[in-house]
């Protein structure tokens, strides 16, 4: 649910566009860092990241929506917000190709992960401190990571289709003839549709938090397991 | 849906759209895309949508998987029309027309063209570093499959945790995927090295030829 599932021709043209120009942006900068740092090493990891949550997205999890594993959280943990936003990018834009969410839409979704990374990233390193298990801290930031990057996702489907005429495009001819402004009107000349932002907040909420708590309790099993296995793993510091 | 099946599909499909240029591919998939965010008349995305469906037909790909695989953003879409107030029909088909002709126009696609055909166009789009790290995630998919496939049958074979217990299933879960989380990190070092031993110099020349 943290990410964005619609589909293409929905989101306002100039929301995917300035999705893909942050993204753009973000390309310069790690092509610089790439560039003077010669951490080619780190591509590597960054693609068995994209991976590992192309691979954990495919363990199906029983519930009424076919709910799935994102790990983007952990990635953030693992690799950073800087990197791991790279697999991110892959990520979405190899889900985009099979039909999960729209192929305009992988710039958002990749701001929107990225986010949940960074998030989450900087909590754990915060939380570590203030909790003494490994356990609870992991949860926590995970959790919090979650529920932000969701209601980012709301806020930009409710940014993006504020006007919903341009996805249907069925207005009055009438009142455009005679200059006035009016709100979006379906043919029939009812009332307008317009997009409940509160309705769709409730939906999310019924189904995304249940994935925020599963997706947050085996990631933290996960980075329990790192810890005791590989500690040195969780020692990032993000460059 | 695994992406290693569509990887096969794509590799060793006999129909007539895997024989078709990736050149000629895009760019329609492109232009069905175009329509999808530009149009808005039903009758115009629904005959897209038709086109779509009829090609589907009457090439010889795997119709139901096509198909199943294309209505997965339907669940999304629910949630979404829901939240519509005023709902029509025609709006409710425009939206859902839209959403289907996308997703089956690139499924047909990944479906019918080898992946590195794929890469090597957006080789032209995208930054070098970035091609790359799409290739070798594409790649470690295949070789962490397998690391997958079998720790989830030992997960099986050493009888998994039921559901019942759920906290105990979780556990299990996690630090199976954590064993997973490790293994796959090794394997990224251990793929770096031996493209390195191999003149990897931070680029595949090949993806520019294609």
């Amino acid at each position: 649910m943290s990410h964005i599932h619609i589909p293409d021709g929905i989101i306002a043209i100039w929301l995917w566009i300035f999705g893909y120009l942050i993204v753009g942006i973000y390309f310069l900068a790690m092509y610089k860092h790439f560039k003077t740092a010669a951490r080619h090493k780190k591509i590597a990891i960054i693609s068995v990241l994209g991976a590992l949550m192309l691979l954990s997205m495919s363990i199906p999890i029983p519930f009424a929506l076919p709910y799935h594993l994102n790990l983007s959280a952990l990635s953030g943990v693992l690799a950073g917000p800087f990197y791991a936003g790279l697999a991110i990018f892959c990520v979405v834009l190899i889900l985009a190709l099979v039909g999960h969410g729209g192929i305009t839409i992988v710039g958002l979704n990749t701001i929107v992960l990225t986010a949940e990374a960074a998030i989450a990233f900087l909590l754990f390193r915060l939380s570590r401190k203030i909790f003494k298990k490994i356990f609870p801290a992991a949860f926590i930031s995970v959790f919090i990571s979650l529920a932000i990057s969701t209601f980012l996702t709301v806020a930009i489907v409710y940014a993006g289709t504020q006007n919903l005429e341009y996805a249907t495009h069925q207005h009055c001819h009438k009142c455009e003839s005679c200059g006035h402004s009016h709100k979006f009107v379906n043919q029939a000349g009812k009332k307008p549709e317009t997009f409940d932002i509160k309705r769709f907040i409730t939906l999310i909420l019924i189904t995304g938090g249940f994935g925020w708590t599963l997706e947050s309790l085996i990631s933290a099993f996960i980075i329990s397991y790192i810890s005791r296995v590989k500690p040195d793993l969780l020692e990032n510091k993000g460059s | 849906m695994k992406i290693t099946d569509i990887d096969y599909y794509a590799e060793y499909g006999k129909s007539r759209l895997n024989k078709i240029p990736a050149g000629i591919k895009l760019p329609a998939v492109f232009l069905v895309i175009a329509t999808v965010i530009f149009s808005s008349n039903i009758f115009v995305l629904g005959v897209l949508y038709l086109v779509l469906l009829l090609a589907i037909t009457f090439f010889s790909v795997p119709k139901l998987k096509i198909i199943k695989l294309s209505l997965y953003p339907l669940i999304f879409l629910i949630l979404f029309l829901i939240s519509i107030q005023n709902l029509t029909l025609t709006t409710a088909f425009i939206v859902i027309f839209k959403a289907l002709s996308a997703s089956t126009s690139l499924i047909l696609l990944v479906f019918t063209t080898n992946y590195i055909k794929i890469f090597g166009i957006l080789n032209r789009i995208l930054p070098g570093f970035m091609v790359n790290i799409l290739f070798l995630t594409y790649r470690s998919i295949f070789i962490l499959a397998k690391t997958l496939e079998n720790l989830t049958g030992m997960f099986k074979f050493r009888g998994k945790p039921c559901l019942k217990n759920p906290v105990l299933f979780l556990m299990t879960t996690g630090n199976i995927l954590g064993f997973f989380v490790i293994k796959s990190i090794q394997t990224g070092e251990n793929l770096y090295d031996a493209m390195k031993l191999r003149g990897y110099s931070d680029n595949f020349s090949y993806l520019k030829e294609k």
